[in-house]
């Protein structure tokens, strides 16, 4: 885990450099997002080669990132930096790393791993909660806070 | 515990959250197939002028990068002009363009702006960084909307705008909202502009929020928000109620800007109008919209003339001292 989350703030920070280089390019949306992609690729192909070399085998299993959603998460965070500033993209991806480190953690968890491939039918529940979820009209917590002044007086 | 209670409170007080207002109204009342029309603010604008309601004039559109050398002909005529995507959100992607000076233009700020950096942006817009979902866009440039003398008093930079919601072609609720320093010109809440709220039956200026607090005077020029009447009033209503029959999105924001020589004019749509228009008006929005919707079951939901629609809007949402809160809240309840 720790390599995976070493890897994606490798490949992200070099990915968005080569991002803000291509911006003084000016160039088109696709062509843009190919050489990004490129880059990752290559990227990874590096990264692959030394750890096998080096004899590190979870260097191998990592590198088999998903290389355009990998893409795709420059391109936002680069998006959003220019909008909203860099703490803000920072913020971003720093979430997205979290999110994703604790989807990892609950994926590993032994006795969930267990309990769901015994019983498929968990995933139908799970659904089924979600859709309850769904038809939650009341208020957010976040939005009990947010309109806080509508009951100070 | 406190949470339950300002729950209960804001209940009480016939507040709209974030679920209740997509799940409720916007998935209600507004057709998916009829996004296009207020997402795409050309196919907007085309529909106002066809139904004779006045909209900043279009100076042009440019939708291809061999279309930006075109730039300097659309703008020939004109000393100042807007840029702005077709398909943006949330004001991103905005340049007003004030004046000019030898061959460079002036931006709103007084910023020196070259030819480049206007093309830069326009090829910027065209390839859908502003627009939502990243697809390619339009730029559009079009009139700028120079503001009145009384909102000038009270806003920084920028111009103000008026935002009212339209429930089934009825003004729920509406507000002033006002451009600071802090977010650049531009009129949108969430970047640090503020809201005031407005008495729908007279257009006149009640308290106003900033960053989700109340606040009663505006941060960078210190005056007092509360007790303006914005002009032509009826005619924003009007305007507003119509943008209804124009598009049939049952739950519409309807933005307009007040215009020095021209009056009020349409300037967007919004099919997910915000929620912090409560905190300005300090009422909530399922309290009227409840009104409204009982209203109309009680009419068995034949679609009104305008001016009905908007005398029966007067008539409940007056703010004449304190709100009332006697309405049967039996249907709002969770």
């Amino acid at each position: 885990m720790i390599w995976g989350v070493l890897l994606f703030t490798f490949i992200t920070a070099i990915g968005l450099s080569v991002r803000s280089y291509l911006e003084h390019l000016k160039l088109q949306l696709l062509a843009r997002l190919s050489i990004v992609l490129t880059f990752v690729v290559i990227l990874m192909a590096v990264i692959s080669l030394f750890g096998y070399k080096l004899g590190v085998s979870s260097g191998l299993s990592v590198a088999l990132f998903p290389m355009v959603i990998l893409t795709m998460v420059i391109e936002r965070v680069s998006i959003v930096w220019e909008e909203r500033g860099g703490t803000q993209s920072l913020k971003v991806a720093l979430g997205t790393l979290v999110a994703a480190v604790l989807c990892h953690l609950l994926m590993v968890w032994p006795p969930l791993v267990y309990f769901v491939f015994t019983f498929p039918g968990v995933l139908l529940c799970m659904s089924a909660v979600m859709v309850l979820m769904g038809h939650y009209r009341g208020y957010r917590l976040t939005e009990l806070m947010r309109f806080r002044a509508m009951v100070e007086r | 515990m406190f949470w339950s209670k300002t729950r209960k409170a804001l209940r009480a007080r016939g507040v709209m959250g974030i679920n209740q207002r997509n799940g409720d109204y916007i998935l209600r009342y507004n057709k998916r197939s009829l996004y296009p029309l207020v997402d795409d603010k050309l196919q907007t604008k085309q529909m106002a002028l066809d139904a004779g309601i006045r909209v900043p004039e279009l100076y042009g559109a440019i939708a291809t990068e061999q279309g930006i050398s075109t730039l300097h002909r659309v703008v020939e005529t004109h000393r100042d002009f807007v840029i702005k995507p077709a398909q943006g959100a949330g004001g991103d992607g905005i340049m007003v363009i004030a004046d000019r000076f030898e061959d460079y233009f002036r931006s709103a700020s007084g910023r020196i702006v070259t030819t480049e950096e206007l093309e830069h942006h326009i090829s910027g817009i065209i390839s859908g960084i502003y627009s939502l979902g990243g697809h390619r866009d339009q730029a559009l440039i079009e009139y700028r909307v120079r503001s009145t003398e009384l909102f000038n008093r009270i806003s920084f930079e920028g111009v103000p705008d008026i935002r009212i919601i339209v429930l089934q072609g009825y003004p729920v609720a509406a507000m002033l909202r006002l451009p600071t320093r802090q977010s650049q010109g531009k009129a949108n809440l969430h970047q640090g502009a503020i809201g005031v709220g407005l008495d729908l039956s007279s257009g006149v200026t009640l308290g106003g929020t900033w960053h989700n607090q109340r606040i009663e005077r505006h941060p960078d020029t210190a005056n007092a928000v509360a007790g303006l009447t914005v002009p032509d009033w009826e005619e924003c209503l009007e305007l507003a109620a119509r943008c209804y029959d124009l598009t049939g999105l049952g739950y519409l924001g309807v933005d307009l800007v007040m215009d020095r020589e021209f009056g009020p004019m349409m300037l967007e749509l919004n099919a997910r109008p915000g929620l912090n228009i409560q905190i300005a008006m300090d009422d909530g929005l399922l309290r009227r919209c409840s009104i409204i919707e009982d209203h109309l079951d009680s009419l068995g939901n034949i679609r009104r003339p305008v001016a009905e629609r908007i005398a029966f809007s007067k008539k409940h949402f007056a703010v004449a001292g304190p709100v009332p809160v006697s309405e049967p809240d039996s249907a709002v309840t969770p």
